[in-house]
């Protein structure tokens, strides 16, 4: 660990560094050890040089030392000392004493030396090397029949150290070189991977811009180049994850915009905390956005929900679920709002809510429209009941004035089909009596003639009358009546009228009693109707009565004159009181024929009552009479 | 009596034929009972359905002469009450009435009556009748 402090930081000078050791230290060894191999045979070499030399000085000298010839022997070592490397040369006795004795001097030049000085000659007769520090020493025996001396050549090893130090310096140049050439090499050819992997580095460190750029794949390994690959990988993912979440973010901004635009959206923490509001939240409930943020959200709670609502909407969405629904939120102005609701939970990978996203609209006016509506549709309803009771009412009314009117269509026929049959009637005595005579008169007695006649005349009142009382009574309901009104005494006509009766009663057996008021009682009025109005009274009164009396009394009260018809004779049957008045009532035509009548007077008298506003009614108690009761209105202007 | 009279009752022996008139109305039985006397037939009267009812069982007319619009019974209910009885299957029924509309000649035929007249009648138009009925 602690070494890698001592490191260069860049992988490429790690590198040079740790092969630069290994070669500084390779290389010298190696250099040193080729050197000293080199040295080594250049010393054997040179041993071989000396030993033959010293061979040839032997076989040489041997003839010299025999005869005791010491010039020559001198001549010849001063010319074996030529031989380069030869630094002195001795001849020996067998005993080593000096014979002759050459060394090299400072100039490089032979000189026979005369020091005596004894060697130590080897024990064994035959060649020997002893080998020194720098120099070899080669004893070589002189050999005739016998040992006859030595030769003992002294070899410089300068020039073989000399050599053996140019090889060292030599490999250790070559080894240098080799070594720079190597560094040179393995710098080169890291270079490109290393400039590849820069790249990467900075490539990776460009992958956080998620550009999506790619590098150019200079594959200079397959590492480096699987890793440039899965750069440019992770870099088109990341543009691609990039450009993906972009568009996600997007969307999510559109539609976050969009809701925003539409939805009052609040966002609370796990607690109801409010962490956020959009501007629609605040324009509804009238807060400022830091008076919401951080506080509960039951600030714009309302005290329309009661505490289960509130509970089951908590109880949905703390366990995760949605929830929809409708509540009436509080605005800072302490007005309802009616929101609908949408609450989702968010969770988190692990499940937990980390927040709730509510989304609202107002739905105050909805709201307030819905309950119009349903006080409307309340109200139209009680109307609708309300018509249908009218309806059912006037349906009900409707049938009857239908049934009226059918009544009154079945009685204007039935009115027609009488009034034809109560006109043919007398016509058909009138006309069958005038054919008779007209036909058989000459076999015709002159009194059945003359009651022929009668009966014409007769029958021709009587169909008069009927056409009289038809056309006053189709006057009338017509109102095509002309009424002649002027000021006349009631009481008066009343008298008069009765006394106009008084013979027919007296004839009759029958008491006319009247209780009239003692003064006259003015009224407008038009006396021939009122007259006709007590007349048909009175000769009703009289058909109908065999026995007993007739009764007219007039009471003036304050408001009304009265005047009742009382008769004690047959009598009108309980369930036909109501409709004597009708035209062509008769209870029993029998009567009615015996006794005469159009069956229209009661309906005249009806008519005329009714047109001054007055009423007319009968009471009566079969076989014991009949009252028939008429009143008629007073003027302020009472005159009675 | 009339004197006309006399002879109807001898033409009476001689057809032996009676007929019933029936109405409310006096003067037309008057004029009725005139021309059928005339006619040479025997004539009795009744003034309603009960008296007529009456008579038809007990005289047996051929041929009866009946109002509608009476008092008590109307002569349909005359006319079917006679109908109903077998012993008078085959009298003669004319109703002759004010009433002349469509709807009570039908209720005359569907009562069982022969011949529907209406009133006012001509002497020439009865007297046709009876013969028609009678012969």
């Amino acid at each position: 660990m602690s070494l890698q402090r001592f490191l260069p930081r860049q992988l490429d000078r790690q590198v040079i560094l740790l092969v630069g050791l290994l070669l500084v230290i390779v290389i010298p060894l190696f250099a040193l050890h080729e050197a000293k191999e080199n040295a080594d045979r250049v010393v054997d070499s040179v041993t071989r040089q000396a030993r033959a030399l010293a061979e040839n000085i032997a076989v040489t000298g041997v003839r010299y030392v025999i005869v005791q010839d010491f010039v020559a022997t001198e001549q010849l070592l001063l010319r074996s000392a030529r031989f380069p490397g030869v630094r002195d040369i001795q001849i020996t006795t067998p005993e080593g004493r000096l014979i002759a004795d050459v060394s090299l001097d400072h100039a490089g030049q032979p000189q026979l030396r005369y020091e005596l000085y004894q060697l130590v000659a080897p024990r064994e007769v035959r060649q020997q090397v002893q080998r020194q520090k720098d120099f070899l020493i080669v004893w070589e025996p002189v050999m005739a029949a016998d040992p006859v001396g030595w030769v003992r050549l002294t070899y410089s090893l300068a020039e073989a150290e000399k050599i053996a130090r140019s090889y060292f310096y030599d490999y250790l140049i070559d080894g240098l070189i080799l070594m720079g050439s190597l560094v040179v090499i393995i710098a080169l050819v890291m270079r490109r991977s290393l400039r590849m992997l820069r790249k990467a580095a900075a490539f990776a460190g460009q992958l956080k811009d998620k550009s999506g750029a790619q590098i150019e794949v200079d594959a200079s390994s397959v590492e480096i180049e699987q890793l440039v690959q899965a750069l440019n990988q992770a870099s088109a993912s990341l543009l691609e994850q990039e450009i993906a979440i972009g568009k996600a973010l997007q969307a999510l901004h559109i539609q976050k915009a969009a809701m925003d635009e539409h939805s009052i959206v609040s966002i609370t923490d796990v607690d109801g905390k409010i962490i956020y509001v959009n501007q629609k939240f605040l324009d509804a409930t009238g807060y400022a956005s830091d008076e919401l943020i951080g506080k509960k959200h039951n600030i714009i709670k309302s005290d329309i929900h009661d505490s289960e609502f509130f509970r089951e909407l908590w109880t949905a969405i703390s366990s995760g679920r949605v929830w929809h629904g409708e509540i009436a939120n509080r605005s800072r102005q302490g007005e309802d709002i009616w929101m609908n609701t949408t609450i989702v939970p968010f969770m988190d990978q692990s499940g937990a809510i980390y927040e709730y996203v509510a989304i609202r609209t107002d739905i105050t006016a909805q709201k307030r429209i819905e309950q119009e509506l349903a006080a409307k549709a309340e109200a139209l309803r009680q109307m609708t009941n309300g018509l249908e009771d009218i309806v059912r009412q006037r349906t009900v009314e409707l049938e009857r004035a239908n049934a009226e009117l059918q009544r009154l269509n079945r009685i204007k026929s039935e009115f027609v089909s009488v009034v034809s049959h109560e006109l043919r009637t007398p016509l058909t005595s009138i006309k069958s009596f005038a054919e008779i005579l007209e036909s058989d008169l000459g076999e015709i007695d002159i009194d059945t003639q003359r009651r022929f006649l009668a009966i014409i005349k007769e029958e021709g009142n009587r169909l008069g009358r009927l056409i009289n009382d038809l056309l006053d009574l189709q006057k009338m309901d017509a109102g095509k009546m002309i009424w002649k009104d002027e000021r006349c005494d009631l009481t008066a006509l009343l008298r008069n009228a009765v006394e106009f009766f008084a013979p027919a009663c007296v004839a009759k057996g029958l008491q006319l009693q009247t209780s009239l008021p003692d003064t006259s009682c003015f009224v407008e009025l038009d006396a021939d109707r009122i007259k006709q109005l007590i007349t048909n009274l009175l000769s009703n009164a009289l058909k109908f009565t065999e026995h007993g009396g007739i009764t007219v009394s007039m009471a003036v009260e304050p408001a009304e004159i009265r005047v009742v018809v009382a008769d004690t004779g047959v009598g009108i049957p309980a369930g036909d009181v109501g409709k004597v008045f009708e035209s062509f009532y008769q209870i029993d035509s029998s009567v009615t024929r015996r006794v005469g009548g159009s069956g229209l007077g009661l309906a005249i008298c009806r008519e005329i009552v009714g047109h001054y506003r007055g009423r007319i009614w009968a009471e009566s108690v079969p076989g014991q009479g009949s009252r028939f009761i008429f009143t008629l209105p007073l003027p302020n202007t009472n005159a009675c | 009596m009339h004197a006309n009279a006399a002879l109807g009752d001898a033409m009476a022996e001689a057809k032996a034929k009676t007929v019933l008139i029936c109405d409310d109305e006096p003067y037309i039985i008057e004029a009725i009972s005139y021309l059928v006397e005339k006619a040479g037939y025997h004539c009795i009267q009744a003034r309603d359905g009960a008296e007529a009812l009456a008579r038809v069982r007990a005289e047996r007319p051929s041929l009866i002469i009946v109002d509608v619009g009476m008092p008590g019974m109307t002569g349909f209910e005359l006319c079917e009450r006679l109908r109903a009885e077998p012993a008078h299957a085959d009298v003669r029924i004319v109703i002759l009435t004010a009433f002349g509309q469509a709807m009570d000649e039908c209720k005359a035929y569907e009562v069982g009556a022969d011949v529907f007249m209406r009133k006012p009648f001509s002497p020439h138009e009865l007297r046709e009748m009876l013969h028609q009925m009678l012969d």
